[in-house]
């Protein structure tokens, strides 16, 4: 067992805090299209940023106190379970499929995740709602996601060319 | 540059980057597909507004070009609420308390397809046709 790490859990914070930070600063725009559970998933460049360098179970401790801090920050307790619902299902991807690219092409990995994060939601809203109807926004949503998930792989493959390397991880 | 053979160019298609992009590229095909080309619903007579909260049914009223027009004020179990407009040219939710307020900007819908859907009040509001019953409806 690896002794506890001080710096590597400094930069965990800084990291969860300034996923929150973009959470918040997302849910404070203006809604663009009127399709239920369609965000930019802007906070996903930094899980995915994780991932790459830190690997799974860093970016999934990260993931879920993002999203249950900012749920709690700004007030949208109601939408827990589905920001939970997504953020799973959208890692789970996306550490699939980084190993079957070899860690390459960061932004195919990305498109899948944002696909299988609405899809994911779609699922929970699905469960929630008991109302068959959601199906019908889910290629609203396949085709956001591939949109916003394209952006969110590129901007992490930029954020990665700029973070520091930390030794030993 | 040397011009790569149709064995490379093959060779790059079956690689697992070149399937994913197949895939992704076929979801975002779907999908277009399935947007620009909805089904069409017969011009029936009966359509009904139907009104789910947690997938019970709190209303379900048939709708007709002549009714009057009438507000619906909705409590959600949670705290909170949505004001559902019902008149003539459509169905719209007018206001709403929820943080999003995706509801509200859904606007007018006056056909069946796309539902007013409020995740966090955990509300659906459609106009069903004739064809699609309460059967369609699980709990």
């Amino acid at each position: 067992m690896k002794p506890f790490d001080t710096k590597k859990m400094a930069a965990l914070s800084v990291m969860t805090a300034t996923a929150i930070a973009i959470h918040g600063a997302e849910s404070m725009l203006p809604v663009l299209l009127p399709i239920p559970g369609l965000r930019l998933g802007l906070s996903n460049i930094v899980t995915l940023a994780l991932l790459k360098r830190y690997g799974p179970k860093d970016a999934a401790l990260v993931l879920f106190l993002r999203i249950l801090l900012a749920s709690l920050l700004f007030g949208q307790w109601v939408s827990l379970m589905y920001s939970l619902g997504g953020g799973i299902c959208c890692l789970a991807g996306e550490i699939l499929i980084d190993r079957i690219l070899a860690g390459k092409r960061l932004f195919l990995t990305s498109a899948f995740g944002g696909v299988l994060h609405n899809a994911g939601q779609l699922a929970v809203a699905r469960l929630i709602l008991k109302s068959p109807g959601v199906w019908v926004y889910l290629p609203y949503l396949i085709l956001g996601g591939i949109l916003t998930g394209l952006f969110v792989g590129f901007a992490s493959g930029f954020l990665l060319r700029l973070l520091p390397r930390q030794e030993g991880y | 540059m040397i011009k790569p053979s149709t064995q490379q160019i093959m060779k790059q298609i079956k690689s697992p980057a070149g399937i994913l992009t197949a895939l992704l590229l076929l979801l975002l095909a779907g999908s277009l597909l399935a947007i620009l080309l909805p089904p069409k619903a017969p011009e029936g007579t009966e359509r009904r507004i139907v009104v789910l909260q947690d997938g019970v049914k709190l209303y379900d009223i048939p709708y007709t070009e002549s009714m009057h027009a009438q507000s619906l004020r909705i409590e959600a179990p949670g705290g909170g609420y949505n004001v559902l407009r019902i008149d003539s040219g459509g169905i719209r939710i007018t206001e709403a308390d929820c943080p999003d307020q995706v509801c509200v900007h859904a606007g007018l819908v006056r056909s069946e397809g796309l539902p007013i859907i409020c995740l966090p009040h955990r509300l659906t509001v459609l106009i069903q046709g004739p064809e699609d019953g309460l059967d369609a409806v699980t709990y």
